[in-house]
């Protein structure tokens, strides 16, 4: 892992054990500062904990200043799309979401009124970002709305970022590529800076494949840990991280299986505090809404055409570049007549398994794809652009040494 | 170096972000920026476990999002028939008012034509 993932790595899942802290704090009413000492402590010690084991870890890689500059120029690039493509205002479901379940989260007294906001509100879903925009919300005085953008603008640029440093180690023209697609795929930025928890979900997802992978490459435990804690991060973010880490557990089983105590330390303390969570909030609308039909609607097979052709339109519309790269793997794949890697196949079933979501959805078809899909493709595109770099990268590699 | 170089320039790069949606904020004319002013208002004047009912056209659904959104961490539930102490609507601004009722903000342009309105009950 390069030196700069370790940081990355770090700084993301501080981030999630403060949400998962200042969330423990307003349910044991412990003072703020307190909190803040905990999360500081909480910090010092998985940064500790990676410095001493990473360092044996692998060797750290240093980067060439060939490397930095196009970083740099690369990343002023994704700024400036940034800034062309921003909206003046947060996105519809960052109002009745995201930054609304902020409002509540900031209050220690009244927090748990969120819950009695059963319409339009969600308040099912977890609560990763809104903990974390209600704790740096207090710890700044800034306004909610500035809060939730800066996190928001952070995440957009941390996930390409974290591509590049992870890429550049194995084919810098590949990273250059990578980080590239991203500053051209207006919908990654502008669905990035909507204030939604997507990219965050996204960015743990690919934070989980990067440490599974670099578990493969060097054998050592600790990057099992450090994956299930991105999966558990993943899972207090959205509950669609619930079914993306179940893929993604069944996926790794033996791997995870072989070093239990790691996979559990990394995780559990996310459970834990996903089902106190959950035990105050009312049940999904989904899931509430399943009554009957199921059978009828998976036989329905214009429900599964529908799907399809709105997940094409979606990409041929707003994530070309991805369709691009999906292509070039699939035909890469047929004519060296290989089986695409466990990772893609993985990514493959996270994507049946929402188009699942839909067939099965209680609500009208049309208005949940036209609400949603997008930010479906917007959660597994960081991942999949992970998947076919490294095979990509790993394929060159092989070839130049041949 | 590298590390270091990647966090400055990424924490820089936030910074000219959230610079440019400030000042496009700062130009915006949004429904919540209009309705910021008198909601504050009602806001103070109710406790911060206030439970308020709203009767809501459907049409103004965006509206009642933005007032919730507003009003938190008091609760405003949606097209509740429970009576209480107070109720908000929402609704064309060519509803009648009953005696007694208070508007609190009337909009109109050409997409929007609204009334928000205090009942006591």
């Amino acid at each position: 892992m390069q030196r700069q993932s370790v940081h990355i790595a770090w700084a993301v899942l501080s981030a999630g054990y403060t949400s998962c802290i200042y969330f423990i704090s307003l349910l044991l009413h412990i003072p703020f500062a307190l909190t803040v000492i905990l999360a500081l402590l909480a910090g010092s010690v998985l940064y500790i904990f990676l410095r001493k084991q990473l360092q044996t870890a692998t060797p750290a890689l240093q980067a060439t200043n060939k490397t930095l500059l196009l970083f740099a120029g690369l990343l002023i690039l994704l700024t400036g799309a940034a800034l062309f493509l921003m909206p003046a205002q947060p996105a519809w479901d960052a109002y009745a979401i995201w930054n609304f379940h902020a409002r509540y989260l900031e209050q220690p007294d009244q927090w748990k009124q969120l819950f009695r906001n059963g319409k339009f509100s969600h308040p099912d879903y977890p609560a990763l970002l809104p903990s974390g925009i209600a704790f740096v919300r207090r710890l700044t005085g800034r306004e909610t709305e500035s809060v939730a953008f800066a996190i928001a603008a952070l995440t957009t640029l941390l996930v390409p970022v974290w591509l590049f440093w992870e890429t550049s180690a194995k084919n810098l023209w590949v990273a250059v590529v990578v980080m590239a697609s991203f500053a051209l795929t207006p919908c990654y930025i502008q669905e990035g800076l909507s204030q939604y928890a997507d990219t965050l979900l996204a960015m743990y997802f690919m934070g989980a494949l990067i440490c599974m992978q670099q578990y493969h490459t060097s054998r050592q435990p600790v990057y099992i840990l450090l994956c299930t804690a991105m999966l558990g991060c993943a899972v207090w973010t959205k509950n669609e991280g619930i079914m993306l880490a179940g893929i993604f557990t069944l996926f790794y089983i033996k791997t995870l299986f072989r070093h239990r105590l790691q996979a559990m330390a990394g995780i559990l303390p996310f459970l834990v505090v996903l089902l106190v969570y959950k035990s105050y909030a009312p049940a999904n609308d989904l899931v509430q809404g399943q009554q009957g039909g199921a059978i009828s609607k998976l036989t329905d097979w214009s429900r599964y055409r529908e799907i399809g052709a709105y997940f094409l339109f979606k990409l041929n519309n707003g994530f070309y570049l991805l369709k691009i790269a999906v292509l070039l793997y699939t035909v890469h794949c047929i004519i060296k007549r290989q089986w695409p890697s466990q990772a893609m196949l993985m990514l493959a079933t996270c994507f049946a398994g929402y188009c699942m979501v839909y067939v099965l959805t209680p609500n009208d078809l049309a208005w949940h794809l036209g609400t949603s899909a997008d930010r479906l493709v917007h959660q597994l595109l960081p991942a999949a652009m992970y998947i076919i770099a490294t095979d990509l990268s790993a394929r060159l590699m092989k070839r130049s040494q041949q | 170096m590298g590390t270091r170089l990647t966090s400055i320039l990424l924490l820089a790069c936030t910074g000219t972000l959230l610079y440019g949606y400030h000042q496009k904020k700062s130009h915006r004319d949004t429904e919540t920026d209009r309705l910021r002013a008198p909601f504050a208002q009602l806001a103070a004047l109710l406790p911060a476990n206030a439970t308020i009912y709203v009767h809501c056209d459907p049409a103004y659904l965006e509206t009642y999002m933005h007032i919730r959104y507003l009003m938190a961490p008091r609760t405003l539930l949606y097209a509740a028939d429970t009576a209480t102490d107070t109720t908000l609507f929402i609704w064309p601004a060519t509803a009648p008012a009953a005696p007694g009722d208070h508007t609190l903000w009337y909009y109109t342009d050409n997409v929007y034509d609204y009334a928000l309105t205090i009942r006591p009950r």
